[in-house]
């Protein structure tokens, strides 16, 4: 069905995005060899279990698998684990990597991201962040030997890390330079409820400052902050957000700037493509090119560029999604909501912990979002299409 | 095709019941519940684009 000779696709990036794209040739009817060359040890894996039920202790790191070694050699996809792209050559159709030179026809960038270091923190051993499973399962092993940790960042990783923290009877302290907790796509309209809830686990909590200073000493790891107090801990987790990994990408001539800038079909350049949290996709509808970082615009741009490359057709653009799960409690998210207009309750209601909320601008339905009421979220999707 | 689901790595988004209705619900908690684990051949299609889809990888094929 292949020739050796053929180059075939290339997918850089081994994970959520590049997988689909596979997938989604395959399924397309796409017969030549696709090869995916990844950074990681792993075949992909899920990373979103990795904050929550590997931090937890409920699963194992090996539970996070997307799929089984032979399911890929069914769809005779090629993994080149522990190999890193260096460069690319767009008009020779090259890859570089650390161990040889690819040929390409068709290239899929899927080089995800990669976790915001806090500046001087890099070396530090008592400093952790987690973005793959080796971090998931290093920080799972420190929990079980500390009792205080110090999270900075109060974003949506940071705050499953926090709930997590209280399954091990652990004293936390957050710190963020913005004044309250953010989850991501909702105006703000959670912060307050985020806050209510580490109020009640005991977290402490330092908002609006700025860190300056970070020592690590050989029992623990002191912050100095801005507002002239200090905050120390056992170990600290640093969740301050991702960049894209594009620095492979610095002499492509591609516009690389907070991603790899694609057109709506995910095309950055003749026979270049980009899925995942390593992509900016223009949107037709509200003419912006944005960047994503969730599982859902991974597969649905990984699914639209393999749909693609097969038929040349176009895939509709769908609406950001994302979840969470904070102390239990079951959040969905589909769009965004508009900061500075009140919250319509659509379902259930806020007191009673269980709801489904709108923003509704100009008869507009700009996000829903539901709080432990999955069922009813689903059956409110629909107020997003009219 | 057998379909297996994973209700512990479920987390209640529905893309399955919005792709394949007739293969996928959800209960109370919004757990994804099979209505059938050997869909017919006319909706295997279905099943793998919900499994595709599944943002928590939920949904597994046995072909
Ligand atoms: C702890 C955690 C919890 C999360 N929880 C949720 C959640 O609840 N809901 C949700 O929707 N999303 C969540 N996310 C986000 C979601 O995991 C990402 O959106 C998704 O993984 C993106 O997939 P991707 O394939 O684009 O990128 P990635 O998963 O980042 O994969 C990119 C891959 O490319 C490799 N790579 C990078 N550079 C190179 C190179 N030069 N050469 C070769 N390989 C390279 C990397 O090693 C990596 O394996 C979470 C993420 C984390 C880290
Ligand atoms: S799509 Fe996946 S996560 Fe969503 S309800 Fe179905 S099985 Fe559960």
């Amino acid at each position: 069905m292949m020739s050796v000779e053929e180059p075939g696709l290339v997918i850089v990036g081994a994970s959520l995005a590049g997988l689909t794209c596979a997938q989604s040739l395959r399924a397309e009817g796409y017969t030549k060899k696709i090869t995916l060359v990844g950074a990681e040890k792993h075949l992909p894996y899920n990373r979103p279990p990795l904050s929550k039920q590997v931090l937890s202790g409920k699963w194992q790191g090996s539970q996070t698998a997307i799929d089984s070694s032979e399911k890929f050699a069914e769809l005779a996809l090629e993994f080149s684990l522990g190999e890193i792209a260096i460069g690319l050559d767009v008009s020779s159709r090259e890859v570089k990597t650390d161990t040889r030179t690819l040929p390409f026809e068709d290239l899929i960038i899927a080089t995800g991201a990669s976790v915001r270091r806090l500046a001087s923190t890099e070396n530090m051993s008592r400093v952790h962040v987690l973005r793959t499973l080796d971090d998931a399962l290093g920080l799972r092993d420190a929990l079980t030997e500390v009792k205080s940790v110090v999270v900075v960042g109060a974003g949506v990783l940071g705050s499953e890390v926090i709930s997590a923290l209280s399954d091990f009877g652990t004293k936390a302290t957050v710190i963020d330079r913005m004044p309250a907790p953010q989850l991501p796509l909702t105006g703000g309209h959670f912060a307050s409820r985020i806050d209510d809830l580490f109020l009640e686990h005991d977290v402490r909590t330092k908002y609006g400052v700025e860190i300056n200073s970070v020592t690590e000493q050989e029992s623990g790891i002191t912050f100095e902050l801005s507002d002239g107090s200090s905050v120390t801990g056992d170990i600290a987790v640093v969740a301050i957000g991702c960049i894209p990994n594009v620095d492979w990408l610095a002499n492509s001539g591609l516009d690389i700037t907070n991603g790899v800038l694609c057109d709506s079909n995910g095309v950055a350049a003749a026979h270049v493509y980009a899925a995942g949290d390593v992509a900016r996709w223009h949107n037709p509808v509200t003419d912006k090119a944005i960047r994503l970082e969730n599982q859902t615009s991974a597969i649905e741009q990984g699914l639209a560029v393999g749909k693609f490359i097969v038929t040349r057709e176009s895939s509709p653009t769908t609406h950001p999604f994302f979840w969470s799960e904070i102390y239990g409690n079951k959040i969905l998210m589909l769009g965004s909501l508009q900061a500075g207009i009140p919250l319509t309750i659509v379902h259930g209601s806020p007191s009673d912990n269980r709801f489904v909320a709108a923003t509704i601008s100009n008869g507009i339905t700009t996000g829903i979002v539901g709080w432990n009421m999955p069922r009813e979220f689903r059956q409110s999707r629909s107020m997003m299409e009219a | 095709m057998k379909i297996r689901v994973d209700r512990e790595a479920c987390i209640g988004a529905g893309q399955c019941a919005l792709v394949a209705g007739s293969i996928f619900d959800q209960d109370d908690d919004g757990l994804v519940v099979l209505l059938t684990d050997t869909p017919s051949d006319e909706y295997v299609a279905f099943a793998r684009k919900a499994a595709t889809l599944c943002p928590a990888k939920a949904i597994a094929l046995e072909e």
